[in-house]
């Protein structure tokens, strides 16, 4: 192939991956993950220290609780009282600011299976409140900056008695 | 083609970005038989705790290629998801899948898999017995040294549970002798110890303990809790208990 015609073939080759990608673009406006503050949960004031968000998993050691997961486990374990006859993950989605506050946060409802599915809705409202009664999380550290970061808490319930709590 | 989508969007856009989502987009389209490329697109909802997203890209992967995803989606529930009966399931069709082969998904053997499985299901018997055959034929095949240390953590943690405390011992040492800086074995030798009321004994090791913990030196997974995860509040118990 000549060199004039080999350009003319990379270019529209290009042209359609470009066009292609625009279209797809659609799909993916942010990362997988990412919660939108207009319609997240919580307190309305809070706010990140930057556009930037991280997830807790980018930092080595992981960010999280600051008190550790047994921490974690065993103050749910005092606050929880069940509600109702659920079963499956329960995940509340949110977000750490630099400060080490949480707030933004999303709700995530599946059955054991990881199919979407309603829980009773006093039972979100009791995990969502002790989910936001944990007030201390470490802050991510990243080139000697504090980062704002995406972390995660799943309840698997199995008639509605907390089995697991993920990650 | 599909294969250098798939690459392109691995290796130069973050993943789970809309870039990254997008090639690997274009990579199914190309060829919806990439197993790799599905699975790929599975994995930052995975790690996000978004499962009902994870969960069918993770699946098609399987039914496209279930040799090389079956085992590893077992791996994903058995500790994403704690779903200790539909792991197993996935580890049990490896056995079929490769017959004589023992698959090994994210570099842990089914064996030693399915031993975690059925200790969380509390079925001590069959965790003992897959424990003790994962270390078993990588002896034989390769000697006791290519043995994954913290199976000897997991199988001596079964051995506390059932309060054979000598068999315990045996393996918690054995760690020791292939990862000398293993908190989890002072930790757990401390509790040996201290339940069989040698209190200074107990006393040195779990200062071994947490001097190796504060050095990052103790059985951790990426991304979620292992299981028998010890952490500095666990030690600073025993540490009270050894000096009152």
């Amino acid at each position: 192939m000549n060199t004039p015609l080999k350009s003319t073939f990379y270019c529209i080759g290009f042209l359609v991956i470009l066009l292609s990608c625009k279209k797809e673009s659609k799909k993916y406006s942010h990362d997988i993950g990412y919660i939108d503050p207009a319609t997240a949960l919580g307190d309305k004031e809070f706010k990140t220290c930057s556009d930037r968000i991280y997830e807790y998993y980018n930092f080595e050691p992981y960010a999280g609780y600051k008190y550790g997961k047994r921490a974690l486990r065993d103050s749910i374990a005092k606050k929880y009282s069940a509600i109702g006859n659920e079963s499956g993950y329960l995940t509340f989605r949110f977000v750490v600011n630099c400060k080490g506050s949480a707030g933004r946060y999303q709700i995530i409802e599946n059955d054991l299976d990881s199919k979407p599915k309603k829980f009773n809705k006093e039972l979100i409202s009791h995990l969502f409140s002790i989910t936001q009664q944990f007030k201390e999380w470490q802050p991510a550290i990243w080139e000697n900056e504090s980062r704002d970061y995406n972390i995660y808490l799943t309840y698997k319930l199995r008639d509605s008695k907390i089995i697991e709590i993920l990650p | 083609m599909s294969i250098e989508y798939l690459e392109n969007g691995e290796k130069n856009f973050g993943q789970g970005s809309p870039e990254n989502m997008e090639l690997i987009e274009i990579a199914i389209k190309l060829d919806p038989a990439n197993a790799a490329a599905w699975r790929e697109l599975s994995v930052p909802y995975l790690k996000r705790g978004i499962p009902h997203e994870w969960k069918p890209l993770f699946d098609k992967a399987v039914e496209l290629d279930p040799v090389t995803w079956q085992g590893w989606r077992g791996y994903l529930k058995l500790f994403f998801y704690r779903d200790y009966e539909s792991a197993i399931a996935d580890f049990n069709a490896t056995d079929t899948l490769t017959p004589g082969f023992t698959d090994y998904p994210q570099s842990m053997s089914v064996d030693y898999l399915r031993g975690l499985a059925y200790f969380q299901l509390g079925e001590e018997e069959k965790a003992l017995d897959y424990y003790t055959k994962y270390i078993n034929e990588v002896t034989t095949k390769s000697g006791e040294d290519w043995v994954d240390v913290f199976a000897f953590i997991h199988r001596a943690i079964l051995f506390m549970k059932l309060r054979e405390y000598e068999k315990a011992v045996v393996d918690l040492e054995k760690c020791l002798k292939y990862y000398p800086s293993s908190s989890d074995a002072y930790y757990h030798l401390a509790m040996i110890n201290f339940e069989q009321g040698r209190k200074q004994i107990a006393k040195e090791q779990i200062a071994k303990a947490k001097s190796l913990f504060e050095k990052g030196y103790y059985m951790h997974k990426p991304y979620v809790e292992t299981f028998g995860q010890i952490d500095l509040y666990a030690i600073e118990d025993i540490e009270k208990k050894v000096t009152d």
